[in-house]
């Protein structure tokens, strides 16, 4: 048989495991931010932004 | 109940049908199977015996005068089952508009549409044992986009092979008779030259036989329908059905081609979800043209494949995306160079992360034929000469579906794609087989499904116009071809014709 004490640290621990599996699981749905409508060219072949890096 | 034409059969195939079939593939099998069990007497013939056989296999050989295609016989199985015997198991319905007039896409429209299908969907989905797995949305994050929108196959798993599926079923069976190594060498009709009066067959040793049947179908597969008309050519010197000058033309493929390579943006935390996520939920990422997009830029269909390389490249750490990108976008010329033999390369030493392969819709072009090379076969009958031909609107396709996977992946910073020197030249020029998948093994169109016999060589129930009692079945029949692999409603279209059969029996 279970004593209370324990019952409540029991609990605590799984309260904190699933809170931790829920951040985690939600900081994974999060996208990336983006600018609103990136403006988009062809270069050597490449679908590029026009902020990205083009020559060396 | 299974015979051989090699033992004595003479006695059971000299009674009159009710229906004879031809070919034992994806068309024939479920069309023999649903007629027998509506109590018609039907005979199935099938050139090729239980197993593949080199001597069966031969007839199949041919030429190829067009681009660089498959040999006319590796694309192909000549016995019990057909080419379910090869195939992959993809399966999918095609879209309401696949089977529409688009004004953009010259002779598209079919005399059927999507409804006609529908009530077949179920059976098909049973005879092919098929499954829905999940899909992972890599493009689209589970987003939506204007131009595309995320699809899913289904999957024939293991890939039903109805040789093997239905044998029992075909022994066991009161109506049906199925003869094995029985080749269809020749069509005789009537004086009138409106209807079939018998169809020559022949064993391995020569020997021919003579078939009746109240109607004829013709289940032979994309190449051999044609040339099975085409070499019919002693009452009409050019062939059967062929008035017009039809048959065989409008041959369709699926052109299968990769149309870009790219770099993963590793920091991205929707590329890291995925790149965590378990190999089984990595395959099933197409993604096709919304209709609106599709006349916009007046293209054809098609399915883009997301492709990640296994274990999506995952770079250095002290390596930013920005710093990689750079590097590849100087160098790209000379990491193009190391793939190389797309076929030997791709998993081990290509330098990109994914890439995207397009199996696309290929648009109905008479210049694209089937038709009888000069070589004979040992039946004395013509081989075939697949003369496969794209034209413009199947590269634009083929690039702007490029094009739509960079856009994507750079709106939405997910990573950045190339498009290969072939698909930015102008020309007329495609990979070959050394380089690309190319194709898909669809053989489509070359008698195709029409309202009037200007426009195709069967109407809308499959009869072949001008020959009463001759139907064809399987794809060569599609008007048009969608992005979908074929044999789902290759399956659908037999059911139909079953009932319109069916119908027709009992009729008279």
């Amino acid at each position: 048989m279970i004593h209370r004490r324990e019952f409540l640290v029991l609990l605590a621990s799984l309260t904190a495991v699933f809170g931790t599996v829920r951040a985690l699981h939600l900081a994974n749905k999060k996208t990336a931010s983006v600018p609103n409508n990136p403006r988009l060219i062809l270069h050597k072949g490449w679908v590029l932004r026009s902020d990205d890096p083009r020559d060396m | 109940m299974l015979v051989d034409l090699n033992d004595s059969v003479g006695s059971i195939i000299g009674d009159p049908f009710d229906v004879c079939i031809s070919g034992s593939g994806p068309a024939g099998i479920p069309l023999a199977l649903k007629l027998a069990e509506r109590k018609h007497r039907v005979l199935l013939l099938e050139a090729g015996g239980l197993q593949f056989t080199e001597s069966s296999n031969k007839v199949y050989q041919g030429s190829n005068s067009g681009l660089d295609y498959f040999a006319p016989n590796a694309c192909r199985q000549r016995f019990f089952g057909g080419t379910s015997n090869h195939w992959g198991g993809w399966c999918r319905e095609m879209n309401a508009t696949d089977f529409m007039t688009r004004n953009h896409v010259p002779y598209s429209g079919w005399p059927i549409s999507k409804e006609d299908l529908n009530p077949y969907f179920a059976e098909a989905g049973t005879i092919l044992h098929v499954h829905t797995p999940r899909v992972a949305d890599y493009l689209l994050q589970d987003g939506s986009d204007p131009n595309l929108r995320k699809t899913a196959f289904r999957y024939s798993e293991p890939a039903a092979r109805l040789g093997i599926k239905y044998r029992r079923e075909v022994e066991s069976s009161v109506n049906l008779v199925c003869v094995l190594n029985a080749n269809l060498v020749d069509i005789d009709l009537n004086e009138n030259l409106d209807s079939v009066a018998l169809l020559q067959v022949a064993d391995y040793s020569g020997n021919r036989f003579r078939i009746r049947a109240g109607l004829y179908i013709l289940c032979h597969g994309g190449i051999e329908n044609p040339r099975t008309l085409l070499n019919a050519n002693r009452q009409m010197k050019n062939g059967i059905g062929n008035d017009r000058d039809l048959v065989g033309r409008f041959f369709m493929e699926h052109p299968h081609f990769t149309v870009a390579y790219g770099l993963l943006n590793h920091e991205h935390p929707g590329v890291t979800r995925f790149s965590h996520a378990k190999r089984s939920d990595l395959r099933v990422g197409i993604y096709e043209p919304v209709e609106a997009f599709q006349k916009k830029e007046k293209i054809l269909n098609f399915g883009l494949r997301f492709v990640p390389k296994q274990g999506m490249g995952l770079p250095s750490p002290k390596l930013s995306f920005k710093n990689r990108l750079k590097r590849f976008v100087c160098e790209s010329e000379t990491l193009l160079d190391i793939v190389g033999d797309i076929n030997q390369d791709f998993g081990v030493n290509c330098p990109f992360d994914m890439w995207f392969k397009t199996a696309s819709e290929q648009s109905p072009d008479p210049a694209s034929r089937i038709r009888l090379g000069q070589d004979i076969d040992r039946f004395g009958n013509r081989r075939v000469d697949v003369n496969w031909q794209l034209n413009a609107l199947d590269k634009y396709t083929l690039k702007q579906s490029a094009l739509q996977a960079g856009r994507i992946m750079a709106i939405n910073d997910l990573g950045r794609v190339r498009l290969p020197e072939w698909l930015l030249d102008s020309g007329l020029v495609f990979p070959g087989l050394s380089k690309d998948e190319v194709a898909g093994y669809h053989h489509m169109g070359t008698t195709r499904m029409a309202d009037s016999p200007e426009r195709g060589v069967v109407d809308k129930s499959h009869r072949v116009f001008g020959i009463d009692n001759l139907y064809m079945g399987g794809s060569s029949v599609f008007t048009t071809s969608g992005h979908t692999n074929p044999t789902f409603t290759i399956v659908q279209l037999s059911l139909r014709l079953a009932d319109h059969i069916d119908a027709r029996i009992r009729k008279t």
